[in-house]
């Protein structure tokens, strides 16, 4: 388990990523900009701490061991809350056929992490949690 | 006396038995399954290779109706009707059919074959059908083999040029400790290294998509003079740097058109950066969109270097750069203009150029105006 800084009040953002680096960074990065930040480091760990803590945006990688992020994002869909729950598919993946899987769970908007720079992603967060 | 044929009955039975076992033995040495019927769908025929295809022998077959012996199924596994067979279309349309479907062997295990159907026609009438039958299970594994490669290849290649770009990002902007000039400079160099990687690594991956054919084409109603607006906007600097003059012009009646956002601009990028990034300083690039009655048509033209004649056949070939471009930047791709073609030859468009040695070139490109169509799914 890699959750640290559990929030008692509704996190801003959950980060579900298997690559620390990239993790690290992202989280860094937003609890820099003063959001509450909570970490997964796969859909299975992502799951329990949507369900328990219901954040107000989950940023999702797709690939990642035991379950991933289009299983974690199918069964997300089936809670009460995680039904309607605000995802950003954040990957660096463009199989197409496992996007056309997450479309068709609604995500937000779909991210390629390689053409974003920290600071525009920070950007595109922000916007998100400030609607 | 003896009774004889004459010699010329004789010869041409002969000829017709020559002809016969040509034909057989033709019919037999084809390594794919070719079955003929009548116009009943009744099996007049078949070869060696539709026996071990099927695993079945002769007498479960010839003298058959065809429809009711040979079962076929959708890709997803649905019977499908007698008046939905291929063959059946072939017979009623008269004309040839191609398609993939499921037959199943002697022991009832599935496959996916691609079939093609050909009416045999007599004054005008069709007598029967050939049908030539290829199993596509490798083709099929491969297909997905290469799927799968790009798929974990932009996911392996991509991860570690991500942390690379965030790190560096972090650096440059001094949260990680002040920098010294040198340092400042050499990470800024490492920033756009890296830039170009990822831009090489997602050309890559376009093009193998391309040619596996998932390239993803998600349409939505979009203004291609905007499209083409933010482009130019990317490249004003440039164009100032290099003292190049600019024109645009562009149709007031060109309606919102079906078009995917991402690839109408990789559209746009490709042929206006390479104007920009092939015209000497004080030339001139020029941009055009008109209205046709189907279509619109951009027209990109240029004061540059051109393009060697000899050349000019190669120009929308994968990692081809013509001597001059070479000599003028080291850095490009040769994917580009391969990317380019293949968008807009999936978009049911045209592109094509004229250009001659330091000239200039103009760029065509026409769209339909129905815009591009959906092929599911998300694109990058």
């Amino acid at each position: 388990m890699s959750s640290q800084g559990v929030a008692t009040t509704q996190p801003d953002v959950l980060v579900v990523e298997d690559e620390e680096m990239l993790r690290r960074l992202l989280v860094t990065t937003l609890r820099g900009e003063g959001y509450e930040v909570l970490e997964a480091d796969d859909g299975k760990e992502g799951q329990t701490l949507a369900l328990k803590y219901h954040p107000r945006l989950i940023l999702l990688d797709v690939i990642m061991p035991r379950v991933n992020g289009i299983d974690m994002l199918k069964l997300l869909r089936q809670d009460k809350w995680g039904h309607d729950a605000e995802v950003v598919l954040l990957t660096n993946l463009g199989d197409t056929d496992s996007l056309k899987k997450a479309n068709k769970y609604q995500v937000s908007d779909y991210l390629v992490k390689s053409d974003w720079s920290l600071e525009e992603l920070t950007t595109q967060i922000r916007q998100r949690l400030a609607v | 006396m003896v009774w004889s044929r004459p010699a010329t009955l004789s010869r041409k039975s002969e000829d017709l038995a020559v002809e016969i076992a040509r034909s057989e033995a033709f019919f037999d040495s084809i390594g794919e399954a070719v079955i003929a019927t009548d116009k009943e769908g009744k099996i007049m025929r078949i070869n060696t290779a539709t026996l071990e295809l099927f695993e079945c022998t002769e007498e479960d077959l010839i003298g058959k109706k065809y429809m009711t012996t040979v079962p076929a199924f959708t890709l997803k596994g649905d019977l499908i009707p007698s008046i939905d067979r291929p063959i059946m279309r072939s017979l009623v349309e008269g004309r040839s059919i191609t398609e993939t479907l499921m037959y199943a062997r002697g022991d009832g295990k599935r496959f996916p074959a691609h079939v093609n159907v050909s009416p045999i026609m007599l004054k005008g009438e069709p007598i029967g059908t050939i049908q030539v039958v290829r199993d596509v299970t490798r083709e099929q594994e491969i297909d997905h083999a290469k799927t799968e490669f790009v798929s974990l290849a932009s996911h392996q290649l991509r991860t570690p040029l991500t942390a690379m770009r965030w790190y560096v990002e972090l650096l440059l902007k001094g949260k990680m400790g002040n920098l010294t000039n040198a340092q400042q400079l050499a990470l800024e160099e490492i920033y756009d290294v890296n830039l170009r990687l990822i831009d090489l690594v997602g050309a890559l991956l376009s093009v193998a998509r391309i040619e596996i054919g998932t390239l993803a084409m998600t349409p939505e109603p979009s203004d291609i003079v905007q499209l083409a607006r933010d482009v130019v906007f990317e490249l004003k600097p440039t164009l100032a740097e290099k003292n190049l003059s600019f024109s645009e012009k562009y149709d007031d009646d060109i309606p919102s058109m079906q078009l995917d956002p991402d690839l109408t601009r990789i559209i746009f990028q490709n042929i206006l950066t390479n104007a920009v990034k092939y015209t000497p300083a004080g030339g001139s690039v020029d941009l055009k969109i008109a209205k046709l009655k189907r279509s619109v048509m951009i027209t990109i033209k240029d004061t540059g270097y051109g393009i060697p004649k000899r050349q000019q056949r190669y120009m929308f070939s994968k990692l081809f750069r013509a001597d001059n471009a070479r000599q003028q930047d080291t850095d490009g791709t040769g994917l580009g203009l391969y990317i380019v073609k293949s968008i807009v030859t999936n978009a049911k468009g045209k592109i094509w150029f004229e250009s001659e040695e330091n000239v200039g070139t103009t760029f065509h490109v026409r769209l339909p105006l129905k815009g591009m169509s959906n092929n599911g799914g998300f694109h990058e």
